[in-house]
């Protein structure tokens, strides 16, 4: 981050300034406690290789099985997009769009629209943009924790096998967190030119 | 408070939800110089989108868990469970960690959500001035959790999809599923669309 910078608090629109920060500090408003900066690591190396782990753990877990179920010589498994279908068959479309929404494209999406601003220079605004507004809906997270939730309850039902798709649920999840924590959507918007011709 | 403290607006300055461009802001409609994001001072129509995305919650949360969202056909009989029986189930089985998650996401979330959401946009409708700052942190919460609440759909889904051993044992996913989902869309487009400087808007009136 450069120098100390005029702000409006998103949470409360204080004007304050926020001075250059180090990696890992916090900038809080003095009115509400928002965080109003943060001091991440502009390294888009590191964001790089993180983002194309994700996309190769993404097709990963698409590609093979979740779980697998086994009783007395009857055994079922499922992928995601195997439960997207499934979905579809039973006639509950909507569910089946906001499940392959939340777990496959939107994830998908983010990772190449991570790819697009960490390659081109300067970063296109309308997927910065674009970027914050899908991100609370890419629900890798609670989808993992549903899987946790489903292989508890299966347990007792019948002889479990996690598949490689779990592993891979799970560490995608690892994966976007440290993008998260890495990724400084403000140091490349300050790479975007202002162009008054929108005006 | 401070007499210094100043909001963007009061200075006819405006941030860029998207980019968080700090500028000018020109009289009614604008565009970002640097995103091209269309922006006002505040959330446009926040109270009333708000309203009527809590409004839409309110009547689906009702189906959402009389009707049952899992259809399940064991060796021991046919079941059909709503939110809330599937809890009683798991914690009757001795899965009481599983239990409390599933209620807390599937139940508690979304039902505080609501009400928090309802006190947020009444408390700005009014104009009260008290406890901005416990406001906006009550906000910020619900922001946060809204998500999780999609845990019991993809536990359904999975299990349905997982669960089809013929003679054994059946799963299906049951019509309270679709209410359900709705409930979780609509509070978070509802959070999203509340505008949380509002609460400020009002406290800094009575401060000026």
């Amino acid at each position: 981050m450069a120098s100390a910078e005029l702000l409006a608090c998103p949470d409360c629109d204080l004007i304050q300034t926020a001075p250059p920060l180090a990696a890992g500090a916090l900038a809080h408003c003095p009115r509400c406690e928002a965080v109003v900066a943060r001091g991440l690591p502009d390294d888009r190396q590191r964001c790089l290789a993180l983002t194309v782990a994700a996309a190769m753990l993404l097709v990963l877990a698409n590609a093979y099985p979740i779980l697998t179920l086994e009783t007395r010589g009857v055994s079922a498994s499922c992928t995601l997009l195997d439960a997207v279908q499934r979905l579809i068959e039973d006639d509950f479309h909507a569910i089946a769009a906001l499940v392959f929404a939340t777990t496959l494209l939107l994830p998908a999406l983010e990772i190449v629209m991570l790819l697009t601003v960490l390659l081109r220079d300067p970063p296109p605004p309308v997927v910065l943009r674009w970027m914050e507004r899908i991100r609370p809906w890419a629900m890798i997270d609670v989808f993992v924790l549903g899987l946790l939730v489903c292989l508890k309850k299966l347990a007792d039902l019948a002889r479990l096998e996690a598949g490689i798709a779990l592993f891979a649920f799970c560490a995608l999840m690892l994966v976007f967190a440290a993008i998260r924590a890495n990724f400084d959507t403000h140091a490349h918007w300050a790479r975007v030119p202002l162009d008054h011709a929108h005006d | 408070m401070p007499t210094t403290e100043r909001s963007a607006l009061a200075l006819g300055l405006g941030r860029c939800p998207a980019c968080g461009l700090l500028a000018r802001a020109g009289a009614g409609h604008a565009r970002c110089p640097r995103c091209g994001e269309h922006w006002r001072g505040r959330k446009p129509q926040s109270l009333a989108r708000t309203v009527a995305c809590m409004a839409a919650a309110y009547v689906l949360f009702i189906p959402a868990n009389l009707l049952p969202v899992m259809h399940s056909v064991t060796l021991k009989g046919e079941k059909h469970d709503t939110i809330l029986s599937g809890v009683l189930h798991l914690w009757n089985t001795g899965s009481w960690p599983l239990a409390l998650i599933v209620f807390v996401a599937s139940i508690v979330v979304p039902l505080t959500k609501l009400l928090i959401l309802t006190l947020l946009v009444v408390s700005v409708a009014r104009r009260a001035p008290g406890w901005p700052f416990e406001r906006t942190r009550l906000y910020r919460v619900i922001e946060y959790i809204g998500r999780w609440s999609m845990l019991d759909i993809y536990v359904v889904t999975v299990l349905a999809a997982l669960v089809q051993l013929q003679a054994f044992a059946t799963v299906d996913v049951g019509p309270g599923a679709l209410p359900f989902a709705g409930v979780v869309v609509l509070t978070m487009l509802a959070s999203r669309s509340f505008d949380p400087r509002l609460i400020w808007d009002h406290a800094e009136e009575n401060h000026a």
